[in-house]
């Protein structure tokens, strides 16, 4: 039986559907079984950033209604045999979604993956409870920035009143992502450090994201950053995919700053 | 800290973390409720079967460690008579 992770913000545009992308191709790249679903219906993303726009032909919604059966939705992420792609609509509304279509689709992907990553709507609205209800674990993701941190521990208490497990008195697992980290800000005490909101929202640290330009090139081709080697926050995507899988590895502090050339030393010795 | 750190202003970073320990607190308290809106519907519609009534509040409390939610059903003028 597979184990379901819903990846979740408070607010949008923090990078949710890059983060679910990335983590779902780690796992698929530690050999995991995986499945990437897209759950922001009516606003489809990740197809985009998974690269495969071209090759959607049915969606979630044609499998909650049984017009076709899941084996013909599930498209296959051509980097990578282990991971498999389900899009969300783009012409329905998230009225479409029933907690008893989502159960059938979720246990009939539970039977065939190992790992279910759920790209959840942004904010609170009904699409983000069902997206949240059957989630083993839930993985927060946050810009270290007020108005990110705040809607987070609004979705996170949503969590805890509202999934399937916490209505059952068990504990559903929440992990954090800082994302879009810029360690030349935090050195300078502009911008709140990983430590800081690990206080404030109090849940466990899953890993951090350093701010990278490539991410930028990485969704406007199509080719997510983790797999490109020379990119810190494919590195990051990458080590926290590890995590996932069960493997420890040491958290890099990457909010010090490299003073490596010879202008940045120069501009140090005048700070 | 030197002499004159004191007097400097406080790094943003410190004052997001200040604002936000405050900002959150206060969420948190107001969402220890979710369901007082539901409550306060079906309570109307329990107290309507025998009485006219203008409103339900409620509001709530903390005396010492124990929450309290103080219910107050307010009836119409016109079922006193």
């Amino acid at each position: 039986m597979g184990i379901i992770f819903s990846i979740i913000s408070g607010k949008g545009g923090v990078g949710k559907t890059t983060t679910a992308a990335n983590l779902a191709i780690g796992t698929a790249m530690q050999g995991k079984k995986t499945v990437v679903v897209d759950f922001d219906i009516g606003q489809r993303n990740l197809d985009m950033i998974l690269g495969l726009e071209n090759r959607v032909v049915y969606d979630i919604t044609h499998v909650m209604d049984g017009d076709v059966r899941l084996r013909q939705a599930l498209i296959p992420f051509k980097k990578n045999e282990n991971l498999y792609f389900l899009a969300a609509s783009q012409t329905k509304d998230k009225t479409v979604l029933s907690k008893e279509k989502v159960e059938k689709v979720l246990s009939e992907l539970k039977k065939e993956f190992e790992y279910i990553f759920i790209d959840a709507p942004a904010g609170i609205e009904s699409g983000f409870e069902h997206a949240v209800y059957f989630a083993d674990a839930v993985i927060v993701v946050v810009n270290p920035e007020v108005s990110s941190i705040r809607d987070s521990d609004r979705a996170i208490g949503i969590v805890d009143a509202k999934s399937k497990k916490s209505q059952e008195g068990k504990r559903v697992a929440k992990y954090l992502i800082i994302n879009r980290i810029n360690p030349d800000l935090v050195q300078k005490g502009e911008m709140l450090s990983s430590e800081d909101i690990l206080d404030i929202l109090e849940i466990d640290l899953l890993g951090k994201v350093p701010e990278d330009q490539i991410i930028i090139e990485a969704s406007n081709t199509g080719h997510p950053v983790i797999l490109n080697e020379k990119s810190e926050a494919g590195r990051a995507f990458e080590r926290i995919s590890r995590r996932l899988c069960g493997e420890e590895v040491p958290f890099v502090d990457i909010e010090s700053v490299k003073h490596s050339g010879l202008l940045k030393s120069i501009k140090k010795m005048f700070q | 800290m030197s002499l004159f750190g004191s007097f400097k202003k406080k790094k943003s970073a410190q004052r997001a973390k200040d604002r936000l320990n405050v900002a959150i607190t206060l969420d948190r308290d107001s969402n220890l409720y979710p369901y007082l809106d539901e409550l306060k519907i079906e309570i109307m519609q329990i107290v309507q079967k025998y009485s006219k009534i203008r409103d339900v509040r409620i509001n709530k409390e903390k005396v010492d460690d124990q929450d309290i939610l103080d219910i107050e059903i307010v009836l119409e003028e016109s079922t006193k008579t």
